[in-house]
């Protein structure tokens, strides 16, 4: 059970704010003209608009920091020093110095407010993003000031629950203007990510404290379970029902022929033996998979009853299965078979780059559900015509799946390594 | 510019500045100053490179550090050999910076050497040097925080590709010409002013409640001959050619300093042994302040407002003697505002006063001086006057002694000037024009020392400075029998435009003669000055007017010392209420204003003109339409995130929309499929950048109006 929470006071609408504040001008006016003194009455204003600012702003959330640094503290030290120095001599010339260094560290405070305002920060998140694989994330920065431009800017994503994934560094953001960088980060597990936040900071322009400014620029990652090897498992079962290519042009893995090079033909199809024997540009074609439709049932169901045994979380389950069957779409994909994917009674036909795309989508949120319904190829009315090869995809854990499959995957106790069945 | 020369080029004027300023103090040795001197270039052109030899620099250290350690058993002060110390340490890491770290030491070192430069230079150099010194500071801080940026950053964290712990960009980065331009060092000059400011509020603000466990603050003072108690002849002489100030002097009313001309007078002497003047009676007496801190002198009538006000500013001198014009009513001194120890005065039977003041600070003080006409006694008989003076024998014998080896000659020159004058003040006027008329004045003085200073100058030379030439009227009015006395002082000074005071330099040095007359009781007002020098050579001599230049350093000089050397509580105190006054009368000033009210067609005009500057301001500040509906979803979900806040089933802040509709599924919250269809609202609001139509958002807010009920019978039902 959750936990009740003081952070649910939304900050107020922009209409009730601009009654709250001509309400407390008015009055202040009012008050003026009915007799009130004009520096009490700006004083009733300025309170006013100050409680209706901390009022109408929603919860309060501390988004900025100050931590010295390491050289801060050095000159913190010598800055007291030098005060205890002046008041005991009374060496006024040390006074001096005392201000001076005050001065710098307020300067530093306030130079170093300056530079966080007026940033926007977005992310360029890829599209596919593989769990253990490591990724770019473009971070696009843009300074709003028209006069002053950024220095010194580090910029760190902040993951639900979790420390900042990585740094990136932005030595000088012109003003009005945008730089792009990125950063390499890794996801360990498929799923959706949040990114709550991010933050900002700077050391400019002594180094001697670094301020952080949280902007609540939030995103969602959508990691989807990385592929592995699946070879000689699939090939294993492509072996079991004799089933045999036809000899037509496609990405399959058996030779078809031989051809002249073509303007718009893939260069990686080119081969380069036979180019360099005839003197002409060869293309090497590859026979197709068509005739093999492949249909990969995925079982999310555990036995009724609750957890799995203990050492394996259904999440950890529901990654292995995930995985595996994303690797064997890949796979078969690459072969050229025509694959869809059967998930909670959902079809993803992946035929293309977008369908595969949706069934990995739904593969990364699927997860294993306790006395679930297992997949049953048998039970569809079409199933009599359905001429698919059917592939169950599934964990030892799992619930058994009573309908009639030409192979099963089993991902085993853990991810990537499999059974062939 | 390279980013990298512009860094190091601000470091060496950085380290330049605190090693020139510790320099221009005078206290360091000639050699470390040479050092100093020739090692600057010298490591510039070495570049940034480490030692192949550091053993050899460490053993260069050691012996820095035994020669200091020999500079302060030989009696040098330690904080003179300290800074010695610390600017070798500096060129030591200035030919031997190859890392980040060695460059912070440097820059640390440098400001040690200012710290240390506050002790051993507090001239009006000092202010310029530390407005470079913060201008240069900030230049050098701000481009090494960025350049340690660019070396930690882009060395090894952020290219992944590169092989670790190799240089990636960072020469590239270092030597770009686009980080820093001539704008970046003018915008941070302008902040190293603001800096400035803020170092001067700091500095006047800071409460002076110093403890005092060190020693006190304190600057090089005067060196001047001729105000001790024992003068040699001639010692005038040396001093008349500089130019140092000895003292500043503001006169209230202003008009008072046309008095022509303004002898400042300090020690008077009684006894002449034929080679040097000195006093006879040394007995002094205190004079206690009374209510307001004003001191009178015993013989002192009237009250301040009849008298003329001079506000003095004096140098530290080693002789602690008040100067002021003649004849002296009272005293009020600034210190006695303050809370500190309060400086003594001492009155001596010559009518001269001294102060007493520990450490070397300037003295201010407030001289009061009585406007006095040419007194009658003067004019009377000179037997009378001899019999009068005969009569008070111990007076007599002090102010008509004579060296005992005084030669016949002078005795009856005096007796041919003289003549047969019928009163005192008759015969003081012809001895006095006879010396300014048949004598000259030079400082280019030919003495025959086998002679005496005096017979030499009357007869053989004729010509001499004004110490010879009083000395040679009251010798010549002693033998006649009138009662004189040499006084020593100041003459004249000069009008300082810029300041407005009167500025009076060690040149202004002066020489005078004081006769006795009878009847004006004992102090100074019985004492009448006759100038025997011819004056316009004295003011010939005296040197050329300065320049406006001149004058206004010289004005600056003076504020520095008085507002920041000599800063203390009482100065401010009253610079609080000085700044409290100003305050005070600027909201007397805008009174009418705050008393204004707007009535009639003023009203309705500023009414309306309120009402316009909040449309605008609204209008300014509307939302942008895919804002508006982001800004609306999310008030969708705080609203259903307080519905269910109720339950005990809030949202959390990391969880998304639809993770917090999982949680709610999962805790059994009611009306799920309600809030389900309200996330999905959420969600085409959010993302899909256009705003919910009106059948949506009565959708929405129906949706709300259900899982409110919901949510109430939910708790209802749970209470019962």
């Amino acid at each position: 059970m959750l936990t009740p929470s003081t952070a649910g006071r939304a900050p107020w609408p922009l209409d009730r704010k601009a009654a709250l504040i001509a309400l407390g001008a008015f009055g202040a006016l009012g008050a003026w003209i009915a007799g009130l003194s004009l520096p009490l009455a700006v004083a009733f204003l300025l309170i006013w608009l100050w409680v209706a600012r901390r009022f109408t702003r929603g919860p309060r959330r501390r988004r900025t920091r100050l931590k010295i640094t390491g050289s801060g503290h050095a000159f913190l030290g010598l800055t007291l020093a030098v005060g205890f120095a002046a008041i005991n001599t009374g060496n006024n010339l040390l006074y001096l110095l005392l201000g001076m260094q005050l001065s710098m560290i307020v300067m530093s405070g306030v130079l170093s407010e300056v530079i966080l305002r007026g940033l926007e920060m977005r992310r360029q998140i890829p599209s596919e993003i593989y769990a253990g694989v490591p990724f770019l994330t473009g971070v696009v920065l843009t300074n709003r000031k028209r006069r002053v431009p950024a220095f010194s800017l580090e910029v760190e994503d902040v993951f639900a629950g979790q420390q900042a994934m990585k740094k990136c560094f932005f030595l000088k953001v012109p003003a009005g203007g945008t730089l792009q960088t990125s950063y390499r980060g890794e996801c360990p597990r498929r799923g959706v990510q949040p990114i709550t936040h991010c933050v900002i900071s700077t050391r400019f322009p002594f180094g001697f404290f670094r301020k952080s400014k949280t902007l609540p620029v939030a995103d969602e990652l959508l990691v989807l379970p990385a592929p592995y090897p699946v070879d000689h498992l699939i090939r294993a079962l492509a072996g079991l029902d004799g089933h045999q290519s036809q000899p037509h042009r496609g990405q399959g893995q058996e030779f078809h022929g031989l051809r002249q090079h073509q303007e718009g033909d893939d260069a990686r199809a080119i081969y380069w033996k036979r180019s360099a024997r005839t003197g002409r540009l060869v293309i090497r074609e590859q026979a197709a998979d068509h005739s093999r439709e492949i249909a990969l049932y995925v079982n999310t169901a555990l036995p009724p009853g609750g957890a799995p045994p203990s050492g394996a979380g259904a999440d950890e389950l529901g990654d292995a299965v995930a995985a595996l069957a994303a690797s064997a779409l890949r796979h078969l994909q690459q072969t050229g078979c025509a694959v869809s994917v059967i998930l909670d009674g959902q079809t993803f036909a992946a035929s293309d780059r977008r369908g595969a795309l949706m069934a990995l989508r739904a593969l990364a949120l699927m997860s294993m559900i306790p006395g679930g319904q297992p997949p049953r190829p048998g039970a569809a009315p079409s199933a009599a015509k359905d001429q698919r090869h059917r592939l169950l995809i599934t964990h030892p854990l799992a619930a058994s799946a009573p309908g009639r499959f030409d192979g099963v995957l089993t991902a085993g106790g853990a991810p990537g390594h499999l059974k062939g069945a | 510019m390279r980013f990298k020369r512009v860094h190091t080029l601000s470091s060496y004027l950085l380290v330049g500045t605190s090693s020139l300023t510790l320099l221009s103090g005078g206290a360091t040795h000639l050699a470390v100053a040479a050092l100093t001197l020739i090692g600057l270039p010298l490591s510039w052109r070495r570049g940034e490179k480490a030692s192949a030899r550091p053993w050899l620099w460490n053993l260069l250290t050691l012996g820095a550090l035994a020669w200091t350690i020999v500079r302060i058993l030989q009696g040098t002060a330690a904080l003179a050999a300290g800074g010695e110390f610390i600017t070798l340490l500096l060129l030591n890491k200035l030919f031997n910076r190859s890392t980040l770290k060695d460059l912070q030491q440097m820059y640390l070192l440098s400001f040690l050497q200012m710290v240390a430069a506050t002790a051993l230079n507090s001239g009006l150099i000092f202010a310029l040097a530390f407005i470079a010194y913060i201008i240069f500071a900030t230049w050098t801080l701000m481009l090494f925080h960025l350049r340690r940026e660019v070396e930690e950053n882009f060395l090894l964290k952020y290219d992944d590709s590169a092989p670790s712990g190799r240089p990636v960009q960072v020469e590239r980065v270092l030597n770009s010409r686009r980080l820093v331009s001539g704008r970046f060092l003018l915008v941070s000059s302008a902040l190293a002013l603001v800096i400035c400011l803020g170092a001067a509020g700091v500095f006047f603000l800071f409460p002076r409640v110093g403890f005092g466990w060190l020693s006190g603050g304190s600057r090089p003072g005067v060196q001047m001959t001729g105000f001790s108690d024992r003068i040699e002849l001639g010692s005038f002489g040396r001093i008349k050619s500089d130019d140092t100030v000895v003292m500043r002097v503001r006169f209230d009313p202003p008009e008072a300093r046309s008095q022509q001309p303004l002898y400042w007078r300090g020690v008077a002497l009684d006894r002449y042994d034929g080679q040097a003047w000195r006093k006879t009676r040394r007995f002094r007496r205190g004079l206690t302040p009374e209510a307001g801190g004003l001191r009178r002198m015993p013989w002192s009538e009237g009250e301040p407002s009849d008298w003329i006000k001079q506000e003095i500013y004096l140098e530290p001198m080693a002789q602690q003697v008040l100067f002021s014009l003649a004849p002296l009513e009272a005293v009020r001194l600034s210190a006695d505002e303050g809370r500190g120890r309060r400086p003594h005065l001492e009155l001596d039977r010559q009518g001269d006063v001294y102060y007493d003041q520990r450490g070397a600070l300037a003295f201010r003080y407030e001289a009061y001086t009585s406007p006095r006409a040419r007194p009658a006694a003067l004019d009377m008989p000179l037997s009378a006057y001899r019999s009068t003076l005969a009569a008070q024998q111990r007076f007599a014998r002090r102010f008509t002694q004579l060296p005992d080896n005084l030669s016949p000659e002078i005795a009856a020159l005096a007796a041919e000037i003289v003549g047969d004058a019928p009163t005192v003040g008759e015969a003081a006027r012809r001895v006095r024009d006879h010396l300014r008329t048949q004598y000259s004045y030079t400082l280019d003085l030919q003495r025959d020392p086998t002679k005496p200073p005096l017979d030499d100058f009357l007869f053989q030379q004729r010509a001499g400075h004004c110490e010879y030439f009083a000395t040679a009227m009251v010798m010549l009015l002693r033998t006649q029998g009138v009662a004189a006395r040499s006084v020593n002082g100041f003459l004249g000074g000069t009008w300082n435009e810029v300041g407005e005071y009167v500025a009076v330099r060690q040149g202004d040095a002066h020489a005078w003669v004081e006769i006795w007359w009878p009847g004006g009781g004992w102090g100074p007002a019985s004492w009448w000055p006759y100038d025997p020098t011819p004056a316009a050579e004295v003011l010939e001599s005296s040197a050329e007017d300065p320049s406006l230049i001149a004058q206004a350093v010289d004005a600056l000089t003076l504020r520095w010392y008085r507002w920041v050397i000599e800063y203390d509580l009482a100065a401010q105190i009253g610079a609080l209420q000085s700044i409290s006054d100003a305050v005070k009368s600027a909201f007397q000033a805008v009174e009418p204003v705050t008393r204004w009210r707007p009535r009639g067609d003023a009203l309705w005009i500023l009414l309306g003109g309120a009402a316009l500057i909040f449309g605008l301001w609204r209008w300014r500040h509307r939302r942008p339409e895919a804002a508006a509906a982001a800004h609306h979803a999310q008030g969708m979900i705080h609203r259903l995130s307080r519905h269910y806040g109720a339950l005990g089933l809030p949202r959390p802040p990391s969880a998304t929309a639809r993770e917090y509709l999982d949680l709610l599924r999962g805790g059994g919250a009611p009306a799920i499929e309600v809030a389900s269809a309200l996330v999905s609202l959420y969600e085409e609001a959010r993302f899909s950048g256009a705003p919910l139509d009106p059948d949506q958002r009565a959708q929405a807010e129906a949706a709300l109006d259900d899982i409110a009920a919901a949510v109430a019978a939910h708790r209802a039902q749970a209470k019962a």
